[in-house]
């Protein structure tokens, strides 16, 4: 991430709590960090727990965040927040759990109302997950995936397919939704099915390789073990330790896929023009 | 055969969702999913083999041969190495780049760092600082379990209660610094680390072969039990004799894909050139008189005490103090004067010194280095033994107009960051009692007086380590003055002619010295020299005869090294 756009990304994060900024500059800005935004940033649960029980009215934390730091005027003390930090970390975990599931209605833009039965939206499940390839190494693959829940129709990257239409959280006046057919849990079971075959396409090589491995390095410690127990003296826990370096192995190299959800929401959509 | 690799779908967050479906809500806001989205393309691993790490590390340059040990040992080694640079190139650079990336993957969160007591708050440090990896340090029981990263010193880790709580845990990462302690595998050490549950291990030594090939065998088996054979078969294939490689070329080959080490003379990893002056000076007559004075009561009192070992040390203590400055030996010999008895002819003997003392109004020593100072016009370290001698040159220096920061081993740490500071912006001279331990970071300045030599070669190899390192961008000088006539001039001798201490390679000393294997140290065996000998003469050859045996040790080192770990150097060595 270009430190514009991580700047850009905290002022969004920021905002979207309703923070109150004092000062704003492209290289840096002075924000006071609202109830929510402390108890996430700044890591002082006690205070929090203490305010509560005694009804305290508490006292808010103003920071300076440092972007750019080769542009910052002199005089301007604050806290870098660049790619790698930890705060920019924090900063996304918190967005993580402040963005797990939303529930989204479609607005026509211009007042353009369509009177007809046609114009109820359609409700659709877009599930984000992130599928992470792992054995000794690691690649992730992000996967957007929407279902119709009333055609049980399936697209992949649906976000970004439907992102730059207006969203709203209420229901717009005069617009009615489609009641969905399809359950939430037979919608996710066709959302993981459509990873698993988006899965089966993608290069195995590393799987491949990470097993060969396994078995190379299985071999060699059998070829170990076996003329260990009788030659070493000291070792007595010999088949403990092979089982256990057998186990490290398991555990270093199997290739396998973890999909980690990473959020959900409740789309209801107008049928047309279809998704492009 | 591949469609069985296994994946698991995170299913915890349908019963909330549906739960939220039942309840009308409630629901996040929307620029709050999208900002978790970004959050996850920014965050998510793109491939399998390219180095995330740098992009999360803005503040840190490594040097080339650091980022190519580090993707060696991620996608060639995967994850299990022994990392054998020579001293000085920055092994722990490269150890925090592996995890690093491992931490950005994903791919390990429970990481040990098992260190030498001594260095576990440098590295707490340094992981924290240059890496932005929240280590803690080690201290209490409940800390093995309760934190993600941590540094411990390997001696406490392997005793009870702690050893039970280490041996609990699963680590996705363990990292051992000075892991040559871990060579012999009937040690508790030893023993300990090879119970340690881990997925990946790093191995961290500049001296993977001390005494024997078995000791590298040892190293590689507690990474990959197996990948030089079975013992027996080790034996058959590669040792024969003790020291000496059968099948060099195919031990080089096996060792090339657990072990890194990159030496100072491969290419890419430039230091520059080390220039060592030696500048003599002669006493004035007062000083002379003095320095015979001690000498004769070092003697005579060697004699009266019945040759006992701790009296004898502080004796040869004063007599190189007499070489520092007089308010040194004057210190020592006021706290001599008030342990003894009343009466006792030590009072008599040191009171017979103080004429002497008071007499001497020339600073024969201080004055040369005045004069060095000045010829130098620039940045210089003086370093001395003696905290009286410190505190004198301050003062003295600042008489004579040059501007000056003390630095001791005892200041805290952010006096020592502030003595740097100030040295470096304020200061032309910078007086060290000791050299200040790593992450001081001298390389500003390229010159150092040894104002007196200690006796310990390690310890002049720390001197001049803080500022010829990577890094140091212009050619090193070190000047050691040498007071004729006095043991000092001996001792430079020896060290600087016969061991040439100098021209050795950081680390190669401490190998040699183990090797020799000796009952007493170096220092020992000299102040033994120094007072058992009867005459001028019979010192001289006793020392020759010590740099000897060091000088042929250090041939043979060089040689079995090159045969089996640095086999680019094999040619040019012949």
């Amino acid at each position: 991430m270009q430190t514009e756009k991580i700047r850009d990304y905290v002022e969004r994060y920021l905002t979207a709590h309703d923070s109150h900024f004092i000062e704003k500059n492209p290289a840096y800005f002075t924000v006071t960090l609202p109830e929510q935004v402390d108890k996430d940033l700044e890591n002082r649960p006690f205070y929090w727990s203490y305010i509560e029980r005694c009804g305290i009215e508490p006292t808010s934390v103003t920071m300076t965040f440092v972007f750019d730091r080769k542009q910052v005027p002199d005089g301007i003390k604050g806290e870098w927040v660049g790619f790698g930090s930890r705060r920019l970390q924090q900063i996304f975990r918190s967005a993580e759990t402040h963005g797990r599931f939303v529930r989204l209605y479609e607005l026509t833009p211009n007042g353009k109302e369509i009177a007809s039965p046609f114009s109820s939206l359609v409700p659709w499940l877009c599930v984000h997950y992130r599928a992470q390839c792992v054995c000794d190494q690691k690649k992730d693959i992000l996967f957007s995936i929407g279902i119709n829940l009333v055609t049980k129709e399936v697209h992949s990257s649906f976000f970004k397919r439907i992102s730059h239409r207006l969203l709203t959280p209420k229901l717009p006046p005069y617009r009615f939704t489609m009641q969905p057919i399809f359950s939430l849990r037979s919608a996710v079971e066709r959302a993981e099915q459509s990873v698993t075959e988006q899965l089966a396409k993608e290069d195995k090589t590393w799987a491949e390789k990470a097993l060969r491995r396994l078995e190379e390095e299985k071999q060699l410690l059998q070829n170990y073990y076996l003329h260990q127990s009788d030659k070493d003296e000291g070792d007595s826990s010999s088949p403990d330790e092979y089982r256990r370096r057998l186990q490290e192995l398991q555990w270093q190299y199997q290739p396998r896929i973890d999909v980690q959800f990473i959020n959900a929401g409740l789309f209801y959509l107008s049928p047309a023009p279809a998704l492009e | 055969m591949m469609n069985d690799i296994p994946i698991n779908f995170e299913r915890e967050w349908i019963p909330s969702l549906e739960e939220r479906l039942a309840q009308d809500g409630p629901w996040n806001k929307y620029e709050f999913f999208k900002l978790a989205l970004e959050a996850a393309e920014a965050t998510a691993v793109p491939d399998f083999d390219q180095l995330q790490c740098l992009h999360h590390l803005p503040e840190l340059t490594p040097f080339e041969h650091q980022i190519e040990t580090a993707k060696n040992v991620l996608f060639n080694m995967h994850g299990r190495a022994i990392l054998a640079d020579e001293v000085g190139l920055g092994k722990t650079i490269e150890a925090g780049l592996i995890m690093k990336e491992y931490m950005v993957r994903g791919l390990a969160k429970k990481v040990l760092i098992l260190v030498p007591s001594s260095l576990v708050m440098q590295w707490t440090r340094e992981l924290n600082q240059k890496f932005g990896i929240p280590a803690t340090a080690q201290k209490k029981e409940y800390m093995w379990k309760q934190y993600d990263v941590l540094v411990a010193s390997i001696d406490t880790a392997k005793r009870e209660p702690h050893r039970k709580h280490v041996l609990e845990q699963e680590y996705d990462m363990l990292i051992i610094d000075e892991a040559h302690k871990l060579k012999n595998k009937k040690t508790k050490n030893y023993q300990f680390v090879k119970e340690i549950k881990k997925k990946y291990c790093l191995l961290l030594t500049a001296t993977p072969i001390q005494n024997n090939l078995d000791e590298l065998y040892n190293l590689i088996t507690l990474l990959k039990p197996g990948h030089l054979g079975h013992a027996g078969e080790f034996q058959e294939n590669y040792v024969d004799g003790k020291r000496q490689s059968k099948n060099p070329l195919q031990l080089r080959h096996r060792l090339k894909k657990v072990m890194v080490r990159n030496s100072r003379k491969d290419g890419g990893i430039s230091f520059t050139h080390r220039h060592v002056h030696t500048v003599p000076l002669t006493l004035s007559d007062d000083e002379r008189e003095l320095y015979d004075g001690v000498t004769r009561f070092v003697k005579d009192e060697y004699a009266r005490s019945g040759k006992r070992g701790q009296n004898a040390f502080a004796l040869i203590t004063l007599q190189r103090e007499v070489c520092s400055s007089r308010d040194a030996a004057f210190f020592t010999l006021a706290n001599m004067y008030n342990r003894a008895r009343a009466e006792s002819p030590v009072r008599r003997a040191i009171e017979d010194l103080l004429p002497l003392l008071k007499k001497i109004d020339t600073h024969s020593k201080a004055d040369k280095t005045i004069e060095l100072i000045n010829q130098i016009n620039d940045k210089v370290i003086i370093f001395t033994e003696y905290r009286a001698t410190q505190e004198f040159l301050q003062n003295y220096l600042a008489q004579n107009g040059i501007t000056s920061v003390l630095f001791r081993g005892g200041f805290k740490r952010g006096k020592k960051d502030w003595m740097i500071e100030l040295f470096q912006n304020r200061a032309q001279v910078l007086i060290a009692t000791e050299a200040g331990g790593e992450g001081i970071n001298l390389q500003f300045c390229n010159r150092i007086i040894n104002y007196d030599m200690p006796w310990n070669p390690m310890r002049v190899e720390q001197r001049i380590g803080r500022v010829h390192r990577l890094g140091q961008t212009r050619d090193v000088h070190i000047y050691n003055l040498s007071t004729q006539d006095t043991i000092e001039q001996h001792i430079l001798k020896l060290l600087y002619e016969k061991i040439e201490l100098f021209e050795m390679v950081i680390g190669e000393l401490d190998t040699i010295l183990e090797r020799l294997n000796l009952s007493k140290t170096l220092e020992d065996n000299l102040v033994e020299i120094l007072l058992e000998s009867e005459s001028e003469r019979e010192m001289e050859i006793k020392m020759d005869n010590m740099g000897e045996v060091i000088r042929s040790m250090r041939q043979e080192l060089r040689k079995e090294h090159s045969s089996v770990l640095d086999p680019d150097q094999s040619v040019s060595l012949q």
